[in-house]
């Protein structure tokens, strides 16, 4: 039940920042397209395991049922997705690049920043990790955008240098 | 590597006010992995400033209330299974990958302005902190890992540390009462790949989960209805650290209760949930005062038109393989059908309340809460808050003694339980068939 690779939504560093920790593999976002499949196993397991615990014969049945069937996810967790052991060196690149970037366009604590508008998507949480606490500006400060669903952005100025917009431009 | 030696300091000293409340030796509470839990409850309720005062004056009655009459001993604990697990967690590049690790860390980055500054910066609504009003503990735990230092790869291991150290505390309390699990029943356990997610993941869900089980743990180590000294340091730190940390502190205490019932002395189980409700109303009194909204937790009437709906999307996140293969259907059976006697029937109390705050909380809390449930982005994190008791109860059920040769005539005499069984050893549990004297604290 594993899903190929090349289509993995997880495989890419973007829908591990957004969606990583809210499942394995997508299913809850794509609306759970594998439920039929996943609803069945998940009846007859539980429908074998009251069984089983009532004589507890062959003593291997359950664990190796458990161990099977959280064979797509480990092969997800392991090798698939984004954050996989031999790809999350990728990943960490990617955020810490981006995190860099943004970070050298005003410094916390020491750079006023006013953040005008920051879209619902990858660089929120980073901006969030950027400038932690965003108290009111008097004087005059870095005033930035951030926009696009894209990590490994760049950051530029407009004509008078007043405003800063990293990622997609508006 | 700065994190391993703010670890280091907050461990000893933990480990000096465990020694001075428990009447242990230094040189014993030095050696509980979770030393430095004490130490982040201390420095969490001082954080709160003048409130935190009055809170520690609660903390030091409360200790006084449940003081042993004598020291305790500690049970072994299970080293082998936690050094694997802690390398597999730590061998990783020190970089969060997933949204909200950026958040929680964000503001991890303000204790480097000095001790107290996330505390302050969560009670001024000027400075914007998101998401406004919870609870500042987890990321300021965060901060005084990393002694101040304010670089990503230093909160990542420490709050990597801190992960596995909620880790440790629900080992060491649940070390006396399952001494050696059967490999397979931890298999069973273990074979949930969001879990391991999450352990790989600096999220504060799967520690809230792990003390939640802690804490049950130490209130079943109570002897003569007095809980360890730890279940108050673990009951205030679950409490701080999330808005469901309380949820889980009232769950694991009513589990306590409910498998202590006759005990005349059981109303001192209830103390530590006591001091979190303290706790938790002084944050809630606090966030008050400073106008600050906690709009998120804020509970209000059910919305029950959307029961249904809340049914489905249980079901269709704890059925999807990839996340959780079939541990929940298991743990299912399990609670339909597992033993149902000492630390067990306390696990299945515990999974069962855990599992009425989920519902409370989708049903009773705002509409936002629900979109995020209905997005996707919510059920399975409560879930695997719900996953450390749930795969407790599943190891304990699937290596207590099987039910047809235990009990059975034929079994060998002298040997009620074999030897891959766990063994059973809870002062405050009553068990079933056996002679009273074995109930006794060892």
């Amino acid at each position: 039940m594993a899903p190929p690779a090349d289509s993995f939504a997880f495989a890419r560093a973007e829908a591990i920042l957004l969606d990583g920790a809210n499942s394995v593999s997508g299913q809850p976002r794509a609306q759970f397209p594998a439920r039929v499949g996943s609803s069945t196993l998940a009846v007859v397991v539980l429908v074998l395991a009251l069984a089983w615990l009532r004589r507890r014969r062959p003593a291997w049945l359950l664990p190796a049922l458990a161990l099977l069937a959280a064979v797509p996810g480990a092969v997800c967790v392991s090798a698939l997705r984004g954050d996989a052991p031999l790809r999350r060196s990728d990943t960490a690149a990617a955020l810490v690049a981006t995190l860099s970037t943004l970070q050298r366009e005003a410094p916390w604590p020491g750079t006023p920043v006013a953040i005008d508008h920051e879209d619902d998507d990858v660089l929120f949480p980073l901006g969030r990790y950027a400038w932690p606490s965003r108290p009111p500006v008097e004087r005059p400060a870095v005033r930035l955008e951030l926009r696009g669903g894209a990590l490994n952005v760049a950051c530029v100025r407009d004509a008078s240098h007043a405003q800063v917009v990293c990622g997609a431009s508006p | 590597m700065i994190a391993l030696l703010g670890l280091a300091v907050l461990h000893v000293t933990g480990a000096v006010i465990l020694s001075l409340a428990s009447r242990r030796p230094l040189r014993v509470t030095v050696r509980q992995p979770s030393a430095a839990i004490p130490a982040i409850g201390v420095l969490g309720l001082a954080s709160l400033g003048a409130a935190g005062v009055s809170l520690l004056a609660a903390l030091g009655l409360s200790a006084w209330l449940v003081r042993p009459a004598q020291a305790q001993p500690l049970a072994r604990f299970p080293w082998r299974l936690f050094s694997v697990g802690a390398l597999l967690v730590l061998a990783r590049p020190w970089v969060p990958t997933q949204w909200d690790e950026y958040v929680w860390l964000g503001k991890a980055r303000l204790e480097s302005l000095g001790f107290g500054a996330g505390v302050r910066a969560a009670l001024d609504a000027t400075q914007h902190l998101v998401p406004p009003g919870y609870p500042a503990l987890w990321p300021s735990a965060v901060g005084w890992v990393s002694l101040g230092r304010d670089a990503l790869a230093t909160h990542t291991l420490a709050a990597t540390l801190l992960v596995l150290l909620c880790a440790a505390v629900a080992l060491e309390a649940w070390a006396p009462l399952v001494t050696r699990p059967r490999p397979l029943a931890l298999a069973v356990a273990l074979a949930a790949p969001l879990a391991w997610v999450h352990l790989r993941s600096t999220y504060v869900d799967l520690p809230v989960g792990l003390m939640g089980l802690a804490l049950l743990g130490q209130l079943l180590a109570s002897v003569e209805g007095r809980p360890p000294i730890e279940a108050l340091f673990t009951a205030v730190v679950l409490a701080g650290f999330k808005d469901e940390g309380l949820a889980h502190v009232l769950a694991a205490s009513a589990a306590g209760w409910l498998v202590s019932l006759r005990r005349r002395d059981a109303w001192r189980l209830a103390v530590p949930a006591a001091l979190a409700l303290l706790s938790v109303g002084a944050w809630r009194l606090l966030l008050h005062g400073a106008g600050v909204v906690d709009s998120d937790h804020a509970l209000g009437l059910p919305y029950w038109p959307w029961l249904p709906k809340l049914g489905a999307l249980v079901w269709l996140h704890a059925t999807d393989v990839f996340s959780w293969g079939v541990f929940w259907a298991v743990a299912v059976a399990v609670l339909l059908r597992g033993a149902s006697d000492g630390p067990a029937r306390a696990a299945r109390w515990l999974v069962v309340l855990d599992f009425a705050f989920v519902v409370v909380e989708l049903l009773c809390g705002p509409e936002r809460v629900r979109a995020f449930a209905e997005n996707g982005t919510l059920v399975n994190r409560l879930l695997v808050q719900l996953w450390p008791a749930a795969a407790a109860l599943v190891v304990l059920a699937l290596g207590a003694p099987d039910a047809p040769t235990a009990t059975s005539p034929a079994a060998p005499a002298g040997r009620a339980t074999p030897r891959s069984e766990p063994r059973l050893r809870a002062p405050m549990v009553r068990r079933r068939r056996r002679p009273a004297a074995a109930g006794a604290a060892p």
